[in-house]
């Protein structure tokens, strides 16, 4: 935790929650927010109102920002399994093409709750079948209480993604194979 | 691959992204329920599959499933009309119908020559009948059809062009100072059916006999009726 302006608010991932991670990568992608605007958003919503840096000259505030930044080298290591409510889900660091159109589904709508939804993915319910898994009721709610988790939980699972991801980039049919030809035409 | 498979391929929503497309497309052409496959199989599929997504050659047959090229300059002003909103709406997932357009029965009169089945069938029932057909054997009607109607527009170039509006009174900047000028109605979405309406003078008991006028007389006429402002 960190203390700013007499406030103490979390800046480490295993610190923050899942929910909390989102919306901070959310407002870090936000590229019509200037460093300045993006950080009192940030510190707003972890709880500093905006008006509370009224008086805090601007080399202070950077200097705020930067500390509040400053992160030691930390690992994340996997946790895959979680008990709630008296069920047990257990995660694995594999990837169906169900898992991945979902996951893909989810990164590319980026709805409320998106990294929660990735996670609820990978987390199974023990005593669940297959269709059980993947129905839009089940996941909301494993979304609901990933959501409150700490964030450094879904590291893991965010780079292994990645690095599928990065691995699938190379052969795939979508895309510019088709030539010009998108069948829409003008006239 | 079939004209069915592409049609299905063409209407797969990229939006969703590329796993869910090749998965899609996967499914469409093997038949095999993809899903629980890892996702590096899927990927050792993908890379078999490539040629499926690439654009098929523009070379296309005169004949299918017993069926003719109807040659486009023979076209009628209905059919014309039908193919132009598919066109317009979307030509890969069109395809079929497209196809149920061009592609004609044909039959030899008395006088040895090639009589044109009417264009008085179902087209969704006339394009089931083309699903089976390869890709490659038709794709290219779709450039053949493109060129035509790019010819055609420009031939009629003055008949496509909006009239210019009413000039606005003396003392009036535009027209929509003007209060004696009517607003102009916007008739682009309706400019099809009131091209009939004008050619058959409101009586629309007469409109399937000018549908089924050639392409090229209708637009003659309609040019000479400018030109000679009659």
């Amino acid at each position: 935790m960190i203390k700013i302006l007499d406030r103490e608010i979390p800046n480490l991932i295993t610190e923050l929650t899942v929910e909390q991670f989102e919306k901070l990568t959310d407002f870090n992608s936000d590229t019509t927010l200037d460093p300045i605007e993006r950080h009192l958003k940030i510190f707003e919503y972890l709880g500093i109102p905006e008006n509370e840096f009224n008086d805090v000259d601007v080399e202070n505030f950077i200097d705020i920002i930067r500390q509040f930044n400053e992160h030691p080298n930390m690992t994340y290591p996997t946790v895959d399994t979680l008990e709630h409510e008296g069920y047990t889900y257990k995660a694995e660091m594999k990837m169906t093409v169900r898992d991945s159109k979902l996951i893909e589904k989810y990164s590319i709508g980026k709805e409320k709750g998106y990294i929660s939804n990735i996670l609820a993915v990978f987390f199974k319910r023990q005593d669940l079948g297959p269709v059980e898994h993947y129905t839009d009721a089940h996941i909301k709610h494993k979304s609901k209480f990933l959501a409150k988790l700490p964030a450094s939980i879904c590291i893991p699972y965010i780079s292994f993604i990645s690095e599928k991801i990065r691995a699938q980039a190379t052969p795939k049919l979508e895309g510019g194979d088709t030539g010009a030809v998108d069948g829409d035409s003008e006239n | 691959m079939t004209l069915e498979q592409w049609t299905e391929i063409a209407k797969i929503d990229k939006e969703q992204g590329s796993i869910h497309y090749n998965s899609e497309v996967l499914y469409i052409l093997t038949d095999v329920d993809v899903d629980e496959l890892d996702i590096e199989e899927l990927s050792e599929m993908i890379n078999q599959c490539k040629w499926a997504t690439s654009e098929p050659s523009s070379q296309w047959r005169r004949e299918v499933e017993g069926m003719i090229f109807k040659p486009l300059n023979k076209l009628t002003l209905y059919e014309y009309i039908d193919l132009n909103y598919f066109f317009n709406d979307n030509y890969l997932i069109n395809l079929p119908y497209i196809c149920a357009i061009l592609y004609r029965q044909t039959k030899e009169n008395e006088w040895g020559e090639v009589v044109w089945e009417p264009y008085e069938y179902d087209c969704k029932i006339r394009a089931e009948r083309l699903m089976d057909v390869p890709i490659t054997d038709v794709y290219g009607v779709i450039r053949e059809f493109l060129k035509f109607r790019e010819q055609f527009l420009t031939t009629y170039t003055n008949l496509f062009e909006d009239p210019l509006p009413p000039e606005p009174a003396e003392g009036y900047d535009d027209e929509e100072d003007d209060p004696d000028t009517e607003p102009e109605k916007d008739t682009s979405k309706w400019s099809w059916e009131l091209l009939i309406y004008n050619l058959c003078n409101g009586d629309l008991s007469k409109s399937d006999a000018i549908g089924g006028l050639p392409l090229y007389y209708v637009f003659n006429m309609l040019g000479m009726k400018k030109e000679l402002d009659i």
